[in-house]
């Protein structure tokens, strides 16, 4: 299993593949989404205020102390 | 045959030219309908704690063992967090089945509320073989035997679907909406893979698993090579339906940048879409043939998440936070007497090793691959709070990045080889695989599946886990039921 945080300044619904792996954080921190290796497609479920819209990544060699950090970012 | 016979027969054989399809086109696809893990309720569900039954096969030794672990787990009672007690039967989410334990699951999820009380009478206690024979005898049913598209599986649905599933489709498990989820495994003939009775699946064939009746999943479930003939589906999908690929199945298919089994796994699941692969017809077979433990959709939707009810999205999403699999493995180890003698085993024995060794050692495999996942997990967890521990030791102000969910797994198997009493052990392990069992063999079978789950340490683990001051109940077992069920090998293998 791979480790992966998404890196958003607000509270966001991650899509993985099409699936929800639920919110990107809680209240205090971001949570660590737990994704199977391989080639994932991530992207944001509500308004697209963000770029880039979808990031397609390989996914592999992470461990839970050193997850992949998977950054969106506000559109201005 | 006498002229009255021949009219009755052609007269059948008109009739069955009205035989309903096995399956439909659909009309429309669309991702969120149909049979799918996600339309059934969660209600009744404790959602934090994701319980996965697989069953093996076996014929009526598998239905009546998995019966009994389910007879065992309804007896499983647990305070849950709120104070309110549970059975752990009613937390169960899915259910991945193969041959004979089919029987038990579709059965379950069809009439919940009689299983106890019916399913040994209307299947258990039943001499299946001697029914399908009947049917074969038929004289109307020779005429019908003799067209293309009608073989004796047809007629093993026809006897499922009347004598014990109630003409009941897939459609009716969708308007239950009620969990556990089952996933009637069946073997793609050309693929060599699993082929589940989903609208997952369907969808790939452009077909309505809704109008299939949930006989043809069992019988194609437990239609063992030779003695039935293969159950055949219609791929609808040149016709088109306007599917599209799951995302998973797209990235899946990029065999550069995923690991060698998500890539076959998609690119085979992708052939049944494919066009040039012209496959108008897909022809199934004892899901047994793949895996006989019902355990690799579990294992798909654990370790690799490439289907609707992937574990890791919904541990990620924090809804689980405890996973129990639990596999009923009726699996048997008949005596051998052939290293006895210098001549060489005959071709029955050569053939009875070919059909059941290679496969015995993948479902060890498959067992082993999910405790290994759960055991790659849990090292993963420690070594995060190891990393915590040491860092709050010798740089406090630190933190690491993000918040991992605390995640307990569990994998249960049960099977004879755990049965502690030799002679019971012995019994069970000698018993035939076939759908005709003594009443005493069947009795026998369902005790054993309740004291395995009673006696399992797994399962202890896991339970105490849940509620502290959780006890098993003790399940004796009668030696005289043993003797009847065995008097050979009860005689044989006795304590002195």
């Amino acid at each position: 299993m791979e480790f992966v945080i998404v890196e958003f300044p607000d509270r966001r619904e991650v899509l993985v593949d099409g699936i929800s792996y639920g919110d990107n954080r809680d209240a205090t921190d971001y949570r660590i989404l737990q994704v199977p290796e391989g080639l994932h497609r991530f992207r944001l479920r509500g308004p697209d205020n963000y770029l880039p819209l979808w990031l397609t990544l390989d996914v592999t060699d992470t461990d839970p102390v050193s997850p992949l950090r998977v950054v969106f970012t506000k559109k201005v | 045959m006498s002229r009255r016979l021949l009219l009755v027969a052609l007269l059948h054989s008109v009739t069955a030219c009205a035989t309903a399809p096995i399956n439909v086109p659909l009309d429309r696809y669309d991702a969120s309908a149909g049979y799918r893990y996600q339309n059934l309720s969660a209600d009744d569900n404790s959602d934090g704690l994701f319980v996965i039954l697989s069953f093996s096969g076996g014929g009526t030794r598998a239905a009546a063992f998995s019966f009994g672990v389910m007879e065992a787990l309804h007896d499983v009672r647990y305070r849950a967090a709120g104070g309110s007690e549970r059975r752990l039967l009613q937390d169960v989410d899915v259910i991945a089945s193969v041959s004979g334990g089919s029987f038990t699951a579709a059965y379950y999820a069809l009439f919940p509320d009689t299983f106890f009380s019916k399913f040994p009478e209307e299947f258990l206690h039943r001499d299946i073989e001697r029914a399908l024979i009947g049917r074969v005898l038929r004289p109307w049913n020779w005429a019908r035997l003799a067209r293309p598209d009608f073989d004796r599986i047809h007629l093993a649905v026809e006897l499922y679907d009347e004598t014990v599933f109630h003409e009941r489709t897939f459609g009716d498990l969708l308007a239950g909406r009620r969990k556990p989820f089952i996933i009637l495994n069946a073997t793609d003939m050309t693929l060599g893979r699993r082929f589940e009775f989903t609208q997952e699946q369907f969808d790939l064939l452009c077909s309505d698993v809704s109008r299939t009746k949930v006989a043809a999943g069992v019988a194609a479930s437990s239609a063992f090579p030779g003695l039935l003939s293969p159950l055949t589906l219609k791929n609808f999908a040149t016709a088109g339906c306007g599917f599209t690929k799951p995302e998973w199945m797209e990235t899946g298919l990029d065999r550069a940048h995923n690991p060698l089994e998500r890539y076959a796994r998609a690119r085979d699941l992708a052939s049944y879409q494919d066009h040039k692969e012209e496959r108008p017809y897909i022809h199934l077979l004892d899901g047994g043939l793949a895996d006989n433990i019902g355990l690799r959709g579990p294992y798909v939707a654990l370790k690799l998440g490439d289907t609707e009810w992937n574990v890791p999205a919904r541990i990620s999403a924090g809804a689980t936070r405890r996973v129990l699999v639990i596999t009923a493995n009726a699996k048997t180890k008949p005596r051998r007497d052939w290293d006895q003698r210098e001549s060489a085993p005959g071709l029955l024995d050569v053939l009875s090793f070919v059909a059941s060794g290679p496969m015995d050692n993948y479902s060890f495999d498959t067992v082993q691959l999910v405790r290994d996942f759960f055991v790659e997990q849990r090292r993963a967890e420690r070594a995060r709070a190891s990393c915590e521990r040491e860092m709050r030791r010798t740089c406090p102000e630190a933190t690491l990045p993000g918040i991992l969910p605390d995640v307990e797994y569990h994998a249960v198997e049960l099977s004879f080889d755990a049965v502690p009493d030799e002679a019971l052990r012995e019994c069970l392990e000698n018993l035939p695989t076939s759908f005709a069992l003594q009443e005493a063999q069947v009795t026998l079978l369902r005790r054993a599946g309740r004291a395995l789950v009673m006696g399992s340490s797994e399962l202890g683990e896991a339970m105490r886990a849940i509620d502290p001051s959780w006890t098993p109940d003790p399940v004796p077992i009668d030696r005289a039921l043993i003797e009847q069920a065995c008097p050979t090998t009860a005689r044989q293998g006795a304590p002195r």
